[in-house]
């Protein structure tokens, strides 16, 4: 029962954070802003250093959150989290950070096996799994 | 595979010559009052392009410097027998004395691909863990300026430096917990200028240090020689030793004052650089026969002529000078100093008998 409640709320701070990044980066036309944004939310879920845990290259990413033992449910959000991060990196002209960020939610989707869709960043497939975590 | 990796203003290549400059642009701007300089020997924006091309690449090709090459020598075919990499290493001298050429030399001759960076450029331990767990087996990492790494940075490089470990804290609290992520073999190359500010633990983590020291006006005519025939410059015996024996016992001051005799040269029609014409040019551009050019003489006639041969107090000097006291401390001092033309007493600055003799004039005791 610990474990799902805190889970859910990951989920929940999760999804807050990937709409406020969406308003950030369309509305507020800030898409580094909006990719900090994810970076820390990313941060906060693992409960390691974002700063150092997003500096890591990504296979070695991929190895600390296995060796943590983070669960994969919320690996899932990481993964999207990254790419979408990665997106916005690239509208702000960081191509370098972009192509990193990218880089880390591969590897991370390869180590824990988790299917990436092209759609993976869209609203609608975002919209779809807060849906389905809210069913947890 | 060649790999470009820049995070949050650290960037590192496989050749890791951008990055040095764009590390070197941090450092170079907090010494700017040097960098006008003809003689300056820390690096300038012309320096980078010429040093890029003169660069030696094996030890073979190193000129001077003999002790520190037969012990790096050894130190390289040793590990080459053990197929390790090459213990970490600290390079420590005056600026222009071939530390970061020196690092390319050694990552040359294992084999192995360069990773180039500088303390300042490495804020947060985050930023070191990027370029750590990006190095592959057998890189060499260079940390120019390696004095000036913050302390939380240092923290992080001692497992790499001793375990090949990375030690990651996850999880807050009381159920905070380190995972130590395991890193491939490299060999860290430290260059300082300050040996005095490193750190006890981060000094005694290098397997070896060794001490660059000025090179003799000959070990530098050689290298006035090679450069010349690489850049397709004639330049005589006694040329080359004119141009060395005014270059502060520095390469890189050497290179620069080598490209600007050749611009004196071709303007004037000289077609070879013999011991007249580099007089003459080097003359023309204010580098006398020690290697002093105007604002070292101008220190050394306030000495003199203006306080009269008495002890001058550092900031009483620096204002007369209109430059700060440190950038007098930092930069006009040291070479004064090593040439005995200037000394440190406990009432100030002052000017010796050579000093006088110098600028000839006759010191005031003699004189009275």
């Amino acid at each position: 029962m610990y474990e799902r409640d805190y889970l859910v709320r990951l989920f929940v701070e999760f999804a807050a954070a990937i709409r406020r990044s969406w308003e950030r980066a369309e509305d507020e036309e800030d898409p580094a802003g909006a990719a900090d944004l994810l970076e820390m939310a990313v941060g906060d879920a693992t409960e390691i250093d974002g700063a150092t845990l997003l500096a890591l290259a990504p296979e070695s990413i991929a190895a600390v959150l296995q060796v943590s033992g983070t669960d994969p449910r919320v690996i899932e959000y990481v993964v999207r989290s990254l790419l979408l991060a990665g997106t916005y990196r690239a509208q702000a002209g960081q191509g370098a950070l972009a192509a990193l960020r990218a880089g880390q939610a591969r590897a991370l989707a390869d180590a824990y096996g988790i299917k990436v869709d092209d759609d993976a960043t869209s609203r609608e497939s975002f919209e779809r799994l807060f849906e389905e975590s809210s069913r947890l | 595979m060649d790999r470009t990796v820049n995070i949050e203003g650290i960037s590192f290549e496989s050749d890791g010559f951008e990055a040095f400059a764009n590390a070197k642009g941090a450092v170079r701007d907090e010494t700017s009052a040097g960098g006008k300089r003809t003689v300056t020997p820390e690096l300038t924006e012309d320096d980078l392009a010429l040093e890029r091309s003169l660069r030696p690449r094996y030890l073979s090709d190193y000129l001077g410097q003999n002790k520190v090459k037969e012990s790096l020598g050894i130190l390289i075919e040793a590990a080459e027998q053990r197929h390790e990499p090459v213990d970490h290493i600290l390079f420590s001298g005056p600026p222009g004395l071939g530390k970061t050429t020196l690092a390319t030399v050694v990552a040359n001759e294992m084999g192995a691909r360069i990773r180039t960076t500088s303390g300042p450029a490495i804020e947060r331990t985050g930023d070191l863990a990027a370029i750590l767990t990006n190095l592959e087996e057998g890189d060499v990492l260079f940390v120019d300026e390696i004095h000036r790494l913050n302390r939380m940075v240092e923290e992080v490089l001692y497992p790499a430096l001793e375990d090949f470990a990375l030690d990651i804290v996850v999880g807050k609290g009381p159920a905070a917990r380190s995972i130590r992520l395991d890193l491939p073999k490299f060999t860290l190359i430290g260059a300082t200028t300050r040996t005095g500010l490193l750190t006890g633990p981060l000094r005694d983590r290098f397997g070896i240090a060794f001490r660059l020291s000025y090179y003799s006006p000959e070990e530098l005519a050689q290298i006035v020689e090679r450069s010349a025939s690489i850049l397709g410059i004639a330049v005589d015996e006694d040329g080359a030793l004119e141009v060395a024996r005014r270059s502060r016992g520095t390469p890189r001051l050497a290179n620069r004052l080598l490209k600007r005799v050749r611009d004196w040269a071709q303007v004037n029609g000289k077609a070879t650089i013999d011991e007249d014409v580099a007089a003459q040019a080097l003359s023309f551009f204010e580098v006398d026969d020690l290697g002093l050019d105007a604002l070292d003489n101008r220190v050394l006639e306030l000495l003199c002529v203006q306080f009269s041969g008495r002890p001058v107090g550092l900031s009483t000097l620096a204002s007369a000078l209109s430059e700060d006291p440190d950038t007098v401390e930092d930069v006009y001092e040291p070479y004064l100093m090593q040439q005995g033309l200037l000394q440190r007493t406990p009432k100030g600055r002052q000017a010796t008998a050579r000093a006088w003799e110098h600028l000839g004039m006759v010191p005031p005791s003699q004189d009275a």
